[in-house]
């Protein structure tokens, strides 16, 4: 057969024609991939790592929260991203007592729960939930607190367990939240990404089948779209909620393309394998204004990228050590190169963006002499040798930690000290992170909400020390003091004053070094719209549409 | 040959140089030897011509274009990469690596194949027989699994890669050596030589070796450009060299991120990549031929 | 006949002991506790290791464990990863379609591409057209696969926006999975959007095949060409021009049966290069194949999966050469005769 072939080809001497045919075939198909139909109702994200679960009570990690909470779930509340107030969400009302210490919310009648084909719910969204929701955070002897790990990173760190009283389910759609004190972040709390509705009925269902763990690994919820599948390392599935109580969304599926690879994102979105792409560095922003069909839009973001310390290994246990090496971080190097100037260098924790950042400056420059005169003074003029942790992952903080390590490593060389750069696949590393493996860690922090409690809390408190989320493993009883009296006043200038105050301890023990503040992009193929990114938090497609023309 | 050549003189040199003037008849294989003896001395003088470190980051001149291009200098020829290293000391220091450290494994490959291809060719019977199995099967993996597999044993690194690299070619370099000992054994001026009461080392120095070198220059020069080619193919998939150390294939996958942007900082090493395998297939496809018109004279 | 089908089941028997033997000693030789790499249980508590260790006998000699291991890998249990405890065996054997499929089809492409430009390089009557032809598999020959490849995606990817890059389909298609085989499983699938699945398919495979087709490319282009020369030089072709055949005839009649006998021979041998090179092109453009799911595993020090992949490799390697001695022996009953036991 072949061979007849063949003989033909040779007979007849058309090569060129036989390959142009083969072409042209290959390029009609090309023509075929961007108007048909399914294709055109499909949007496809190109995301930069695996969601560890689905459910984001569990994880503070911003690929998780990405990947499940605007697009599987509501919450109570959620925040403007325009203005940064909190708006109802499911919600419709909320009603707070003049003594801040009541919450009674008013929830949505029929919010409809997905229906898939693990589940189908008999009822609509009731206080059950709600109460459902949190009972499995605060208590210890709810069946579902000790499935998916028993940790509630977020909510630990900012104490829930201990500022809620009570809570109170008034009837079906009533719900009161009572706390032991008064606390000013409390609604900024409830409207974050972590803060999502599961479904009580659906938790019912799955004990009764001794199935617990499945409500985080296949979720059920309430949002615009609802699970189908998820290969781990290669991409997750969610079709459209026809049931969602606000607009159903335009598209029929859209699918989280995991891409770790920064340059393959690119390329995706390049060849329009993406439509929209996830974690753009500064450099691939610069470079995508030269090319046409994407768009680019900067968002607001407040975050921080950090050198943190762990405080329980020597040297790093001595305050002067962690002084020295604070003053070899060149930030205008590092800006230059890992965020190609799309980032301002951090003078303090919290972002300029924030309320509570003042113009003091909380950070040492750049000084190879001072950082060697410091180690000599501690006896240290020798050096040693170190770990830096340099995350996998490019997040908006950080695009590239591994480049940021290497310029590091340049500088601590220079004051004899050896540094070994190291790297897991992003699971590995924050398992290993948790548990305090590290000497020091390139990573960064993104605020989940806009108050600046977010930022110091979660990173630097004794509570988060113990939950992990605390990388320096350092615990400063003055600092403490001073963020949990900024929490119980509503004035934002006394508030400032204490978290002023805490950045001045935060200077003296530099447990971490904040490096700098990035700008995030939105960047997408031109024919999508309505792609939101939260400025506190994740991406949300609720409103996406695509116009293929 | 009987017939009296009134114009021609009988040629009386050496095979090496008849195989030489042969093969430099060809320009492009001329051309291929010069520009494969350039990369060697490149290789040895790197850190002597290179005007940097392999590992100085100028971060004030980050991702500089070629000096051909309207935006690059003349102090960055090749331009720079993500971290402002100069990319013409890298490639310098990395034809040191990839070409010299592929030179050197074809050696230690060789050194030791003909002591044991030699070996085994003088052996017979069973030991013989499973010899060749095991060959055999060596033989049917492509070097550069046996590399990979060699490398996941030891662990990624530069030393790892040339032992993965050595131990794999070693099948090929055995067997080929074998053969060839079993064949010349056969040949009558050997027999002549064992009459004549000459011990095994002997046999070895005097007549195997001088007519073993030709056709283990070949292997050999064909051996160096699929060694180059394991190399910076480990170094690609990053399991061979490791960043920062300067290796072609390693530096073309660590600019990877900055491909769409600054095409050049992963064309360059690809591009001297290709030169170095190009020049060296040139040179042993050159010289094969040149052997097979000496042979047909 | 009898004898050449035993050689090759005894040479299959004693290729099958040593790979196992050698994957078995890889237990011993990775870093790490032994139990831990058979069994692919990271941290092993201590109240289980003794039980562990008695099931996988290695309170035993050493012939009595390889003895079980040989009974555990027919039985399909190769263990668990390392990174997420999934069974080895299952990850293979997903994987290995993908890597099949590419291989094929970059297979026929090359036979398509080199045999006609063999031939045509093998004609004395053109010498430039030889050179060129020539010129141009040294250059084919020389270029580095993973340079080759990014040139072909800056091209025809990123700047003509042609091609895709990634995967063998686009995720917005969603394919049961029946053989692994993606253009098969979409043919025998019953779904709306067929068509343009296929399409995307056949989208998906056009660079990945023409870099991996490249190498063998080359190699079929010479191994072609001097066949050809050979053969046309033989006296039974020049029997048959002088008998008054077109040129066409003595090519299809007598040329080429012969000439491309060793052509089949030299593909065989050089499989192993072309699933090895299978592996960087799937690295490169994330085809989720053996190869990538191994050079994975290499990168997260799973020693179970390195294991398995490693078997599943040569495995692969060694069953396609012996298939394609088969085929040569089919095609060329000259073969038959010298039957050795040799791969």
């Amino acid at each position: 057969m072949i061979k007849t072939v063949l003989a033909h080809v040779v007979k007849s001497g058309n090569y060129k024609r036989l390959w142009l045919l083969l072409f042209c075939n290959l390029l009609n198909a090309c023509g075929q991939y961007d108007d048909s139909k399914l294709a055109a109702k499909t949007l496809l994200y190109c995301s930069e790592g695996s969601p560890e679960t689905f459910n984001p009570q569990l994880v503070t990690s911003g690929t998780t929260i990405d990947a499940v909470s605007q697009q599987i779930y509501n919450r109570l509340v959620k925040i403007d991203p325009t203005n940064g107030r909190v708006v109802s969400d499911i919600a419709r009302k909320v009603i707070v007592s003049s003594d801040a210490m009541r919450y009674r919310f008013y929830l949505r009648k029929g919010v409809e729960f997905h229906t898939t084909n693990y589940f189908t719910p008999t009822r609509t969204l009731t206080s059950e939930d709600v109460l459902f929701t949190f009972s499995r955070i605060l208590h210890q002897d709810h069946p579902y607190h000790d499935v998916g790990g028993g940790q509630y990173p977020f909510f630990e760190g900012i104490g829930l367990s201990d500022l809620i009283e009570q809570i109170i389910v008034v009837d079906d759609l009533t719900i009161e939240f009572r706390l032991v004190d008064p606390q000013a972040s409390f609604l900024a709390n409830m409207a974050t990404d972590f803060a999502v509705i599961l479904s009580a009925e659906y938790g019912e269902q799955l004990q009764a089948a001794e199935n617990k763990d499945q409500i985080d690994t296949k979720p059920i919820g309430t949002g615009p779209f609802k699970f189908v599948q998820y290969d781990r390392d290669h991409h997750i599935r969610y079709h459209a909620h026809e049931k969602y109580w606000q607009t159903a969304s335009e598209l029929q599926q859209i699918i989280f393309d995991i891409t770790p690879n920064n340059s393959s994102r690119l390329a995706k979105l390049l060849t329009g394998e993406c439509d929209v792409m996830g974690y753009p560095t500064a450099s691939d922003v610069g470079y995508l204004h030269s090319k046409k069909g994407i768009d680019i839009v900067e968002t607001t973001s407040m975050n921080v990228s950090y050198w943190a310390f762990n405080t329980n290994v020597p040297p790093f246990d001595n305050a002067n050590v962690r002084k020295a090496l604070s003053y070899i971080v060149d930030r205008e190097a590092i800006i230059d190169a890992v965020y190609f100037d799309l980032a301002e260098p951090a003078n303090s924790l919290v972002p300029p963006t924030s309320w509570a950042y003042d113009n003091t400056n909380y950070v040492r420059p750049f000084s190879l002499e001072k950082a060697k005169e410091l180690l000599a003074q501690e006896g240290y003029e020798d050096g040693f040798e170190m770990d830096i942790w340099a995350m996998p992952v490019q997040r908006v903080y950080n695009p590239n930690a591994g480049k940021m390590a290497e310029i590091l490593q340049q500088n601590l060389a220079k004051i004899n000290i050896t540094a070994n750069i190291i790297t897991y696949d992003w699971g590995t590393f924050r398992k290993r992170l948790a548990k305090g493996e590290h000497d020091s860690v390139l990573i960064g922090w993104l605020a989940d909400n806009s108050d600046p409690d977010n930022f110091y809390r979660p990173l630097l408190s004794c509570a988060s020390a113990s939950s992990g989320s605390n990388r320096s493993g350092w615990c400063n009883d003055e600092f403490d003091r001073n963020i949990i009296s900024a929490l119980s006043i509503t004035d934002h200038d006394t508030r400032k004053a204490y978290y002023q105050a805490a950045e001045a301890v935060l200077f003296e023990h530099s447990p971490l070094v904040p490096i700098a503040h990035a700008v995030r992009h939105k960047v997408h193929r031109d024919y999508i719209k309505q792609v939101n990114i939260n400025p506190y938090g994740g991406i949300d497609f609720s409103k996406a549409v695509k116009k293929v023309k | 040959m009987e017939k009296f050549r009134f114009f021609t003189s009988p040629n009386n040199s050496s095979p090496i140089h008849q195989l030489w003037r042969l093969f430099k008849s060809n320009h492009f294989s001329l051309v291929a030897a010069w520009l494969f003896l350039f990369f060697i001395l490149v290789a040895i003088f790197a850190p002597m011509l290179a005007p940097y470190s392999p590992f100085a980051q100028h971060p004030e001149s980050l991702l500089t274009p070629p000096a051909w291009h309207p935006d690059g200098t003349i102090a960055f020829p090749f331009g720079t990469d993500a971290l402002g290293r100069d990319i013409f000391t890298r490639v310098l220091y990395g034809l040191g690596f990839s070409f010299g450290l592929a030179i050197v494994s074809v050696f230690m490959a060789l050194t030791l194949g003909v002591l044991i291809g030699v070996f085994a060719g003088f052996s017979k019977g069973i030991r013989s027989s499973f010899l060749n199995h095991i060959l055999d099967i060596a033989l049917t993996m492509p070097s550069l699994l046996i590399a990979i597999v060699i490398v996941a044993i030891l662990g990624p690194g530069i030393a790892n890669t040339f032992w993965a690299v050595v131990l794999a070619m070693l099948p090929q370099f055995i067997h080929h050596i074998r053969t060839e000992v079993a064949e010349l054994l056969n040949k009558d001026f050997i027999i002549a030589y064992k009459l004549d009461g000459a011990k095994p080392s002997h046999l070895f120095y005097y007549a195997l070796l001088p007519n073993l070198v030709e056709n283990i220059i070949i292997f050999s020069t064909m051996a160096i450009s699929s060694a180059i080619l394991d190399i910076a193919v480990l170094g690609f998939i990053g399991i061979g060299a490791q960043s920062p150390e300067p290796e072609l294939g390693t530096m073309v996958s660590d600019s990877l991120d900055v491909f769409y942007l600054n095409p050049w900082t992963v064309m360059l090493p690809g591009l001297l990549l290709f030169l170095c395998i190009l020049s060296t297939n040139i040179v042993g496809d050159g010289l094969r031929h040149a052997l097979k018109e000496r042979r047909l004279q | 006949m009898f004898n050449y089908v035993y050689r090759k089941v005894w040479l299959l028997f004693f290729i099958t002991f040593a790979v196992f033997t050698f994957v078995f000693s890889l237990n011993y030789m990775f870093p790490g506790d032994v139990l831990s790499n058979m069994t692919g249980i990271g941290e092993i508590p201590a109240e289980e290791y003794t039980e562990l260790a008695r099931i996988y006998k290695l309170d035993q000699n050493v012939i009595v464990q390889y003895f079980y291991f040989l009974i555990r890998m027919f039985d399909g249990n190769w263990g668990q990863s390392f990174t997420n405890g999934t069974s080895i065996f299952d990850q293979v054997f997903n994987a290995l379609p993908a890597t099949i499929e590419l291989a094929t089809f970059a297979l026929i492409y090359s036979f398509i591409v080199a045999i006609p430009l063999g031939i045509l390089a093998s004609s004395e009557t053109k010498p430039w057209l030889d050179k060129s032809i020539l010129a141009m598999s040294i250059f084919g020959f020389s270029m580095p696969i993973f340079w080759l490849a990014l040139l072909m995606i800056l091209v025809f990817s990123i700047n003509l926006g042609w091609f895709p890059i990634s995967g063998r389909l686009s995720l917005v298609y969603d394919i049961p999975t029946v053989t692994g085989f993606m253009i098969i499983d979409i043919l025998l699938s019953d779904v709306s959007y067929k068509r343009e699945a296929l399409g995307d398919a056949v989208n998906h495979l056009a660079i990945p095949t023409f870099v991996l087709a490249a190498y063998p490319t080359t190699v079929l282009i010479r191994t072609t060409r001097q066949s050809m020369k050979n053969v046309m030089n033989t006296s039974y072709v020049k029997a048959a021009r002088a008998k008054g055949l077109s040129h066409i005839q003595v090519l299809r009649r007598h040329g080429l049966r012969n000439g491309l006998l060793p052509v089949i021979q030299m593909m065989g041998l050089h499989f192993g290069t072309l699933i090895t090179l299978a592996m960087v092109t799937e690295v490169i453009f994330s085809w989720p194949g053996v190869g990538l799911w191994l050079v994975d595993a290499i990168h997260q020090r799973d020693y179970p999966a390195i294991q398995g992949g490693i078997l599943a490799m040569s495995g692969m390697v060694f069953v396609a050469t012996i298939l394609f001695d088969v085929i040569y022996m089919i095609f060329d009953p000259l073969a038959r005769r010298h039957g050795y036991g040799k791969i």
